[in-house]
């Protein structure tokens, strides 16, 4: 009796303790090499591979996975910067969902030129508990590229909000292109470059959906 | 008389070839360089400042990645939008409806490898460019590994045409500094000035502009020796359609997400100056990662 007391206790602990292991892996580093991770994994699955009718399902399957370790409310709010705060909460969604749309109507096809390349976890940076940086290198053979994660901790988990390659940062291309268009001078002309933000933001998604190439290959508008 | 009315023609085509082809920057590059749009490369950026206390909580802010500074370098002062766009616009025709089509033409004739000997040629050639800049910068590390790299490609790899020392697993890390007057002018604390899209150049900035007319016309060899121009403005017209073959793709994928894409490639351009004027000193030693991923995973059933 006694001794099976004692190995519970023991086996107890032992969970207790692998708990604890389990807590301190919740890093940004840990979490975003999961997250990438399992993209690759889809986009190696042998499921979807040289089947034309299951791209949509893996592209289905990507999108989610990117969600899940993207906060895209706290992308959209970064890039929008300050007016972001004026923006009345149908608004918030209504942004947040066409941004999302236009992110991955762009950047989905680029992560199916994907071919074997590893990515290098070098460093992270956290700051305040709450903001972190990861920085990555691409291995693509020839020549490394170094992309800069940057992470927020909301509700527990680290979740990326803005990227960072060559000195280019998402979310700062994406702001100076909105502040362009969202004159804060006053209240009514907030109100109209918010009406040709979502014009040109519904415009944008749906050139991309109708041809993703021809919206390019075209010159401007 | 006949002779000299066909070199006449002659010299008007090459010409007008030039001024049609002519896109982005003609400056001392390798094939990662980017072409129109910084996008890929190598580089680090400052070191990140961690001290909470300095930064009010400010849901916004971003001062406490410690690039603000680079950001603010990366702010335009655009006081000539107006002609900024229509620039823009005149070279964006240029490069779908010129460009494009001649560098495809020209992907299609010549395959990857001569391509990449004669980037390796240009590149070799450019020299003079990219040690001016090292020296006066005083990156005499960067310099050394660019003299070494000339002598030994142009000594043992056929004049240039190979690279013989460009691979990671040569015994001293050999990278060319990428460097230019732009940045040598950053460096040394000279502003951007206002932003100033050249036609056929693409974007650049008034400081840029100053340290590529430098670059092109003065420290390029092909101006040297009393070549007559439009020889050596069609090498670099060359150079850069050769070049633009490594690159296809970029400024489209650019354009594709943006929405105002005047405005999204002037980011893009003064954010990539910002990072190649900070980085003041890239470390040799390539950092050790502490994990990767693994690219041959399978999803977990």
């Amino acid at each position: 009796m006694k001794r099976t007391l004692s190995i519970l206790v023991i086996v107890v602990l032992l969970c207790l303790s692998a708990g604890a292991g389990f807590a301190a892996e919740n890093s940004p580093m840990v979490r975003l090499r999961s997250g990438i991770q399992g993209v690759i994994a889809i986009l190696n699955d042998p499921e979807y591979k040289g089947d034309p009718a299951m791209e949509a399902e893996k592209a289905h399957k990507i999108r989610e996975t990117i969600k899940d370790f993207f906060n895209f409310e706290e992308l959209s709010k970064r890039s929008v910067g300050r007016p972001w705060l004026k923006f009345t909460p149908e608004e918030k969604e209504r942004f947040v969902s066409l941004f999302t749309n236009l992110l991955e109507q762009t950047y989905l096809g680029r992560v199916g030129e994907y071919s074997g390349e590893k990515v290098a976890f070098d460093k992270e940076t956290i700051i305040k508990g709450k903001y972190a940086q990861v920085d990555t290198r691409l291995l693509t053979g020839k020549q490394d590229i170094p992309v800069f994660y940057r992470m927020k901790l909301t509700d527990g988990e680290w979740d990326v909000y803005d990227v960072k390659i060559e000195g280019v940062s998402l979310v700062k291309n994406y702001r100076t292109q909105f502040t362009g268009i969202l004159d804060t001078t006053n209240d009514k002309t907030l109100e109209a470059g918010k009406k040709e933000l979502f014009k040109r933001l519904e415009k944008k998604c749906a050139e991309l959906k109708a041809n993703p190439k021809a919206a390019t290959d075209n010159g401007i508008e | 008389m006949t002779r000299n009315y066909s070199t006449t023609i002659l010299a008007f085509l090459v010409l007008t070839m030039i001024l049609l082809t002519f896109p982005s920057q003609v400056r001392s590059a390798d094939t990662q360089n980017p072409v129109m749009v910084a996008q890929v490369g190598s580089g680090v950026i400052g070191a990140v400042k961690n001290n909470p206390e300095e930064y009010p909580d400010d849901e916004f802010s971003e001062d406490m990645w410690g690039d603000s500074e680079h950001h603010e370098e990366a702010y335009a002062s655009d006081p000539w939008q107006g002609y900024n766009r229509a620039m823009f616009k005149f070279n964006d025709y240029l490069y779908f409806n010129i460009m494009k089509p001649i560098t495809k033409g020209y992907m299609w004739a010549v395959p990857l490898r001569p391509r990449t000997w004669t980037n390796n040629f240009f590149q070799n050639m450019l020299y003079p460019v990219r040690l001016t800049s090292c020296l006066l910068q005083g990156k005499f590390y960067t310099a050394g590994a660019e003299t070494s790299k000339f002598i030994a490609n142009s000594l043992f790899g056929m004049g240039g045409l190979g690279n013989v020392v460009g691979e990671a697993q040569s015994t001293m890390p050999l990278y060319l500094g990428d460097e230019d007057l732009g940045q040598t002018f950053g460096v040394w604390g000279i502003p951007n000035g206002p932003y100033f899209v050249l036609p056929f150049f693409g974007p650049s900035t008034i400081r840029d502009s100053v340290g590529l007319g430098i670059d092109t016309f003065v420290l390029n060899p092909f101006w040297w020796f009393g070549i007559p121009w439009y020889y050596s403005a069609s090498a670099g017209a060359y150079n850069q359609i050769n070049k633009l073959s490594f690159h296809i793709g970029e400024y489209e994928s650019l354009k594709e997400g943006s929405i105002d894409p005047y405005l999204a490639l002037r980011d893009a351009y003064l954010s990539y100056r910002a990072k190649q004027v900070r980085d003041a000193k890239i470390d040799p030693n390539k950092p050790k990662p502490q994990m990767t991923t693994n690219p041959d995973a399978a999803p977990q059933k």
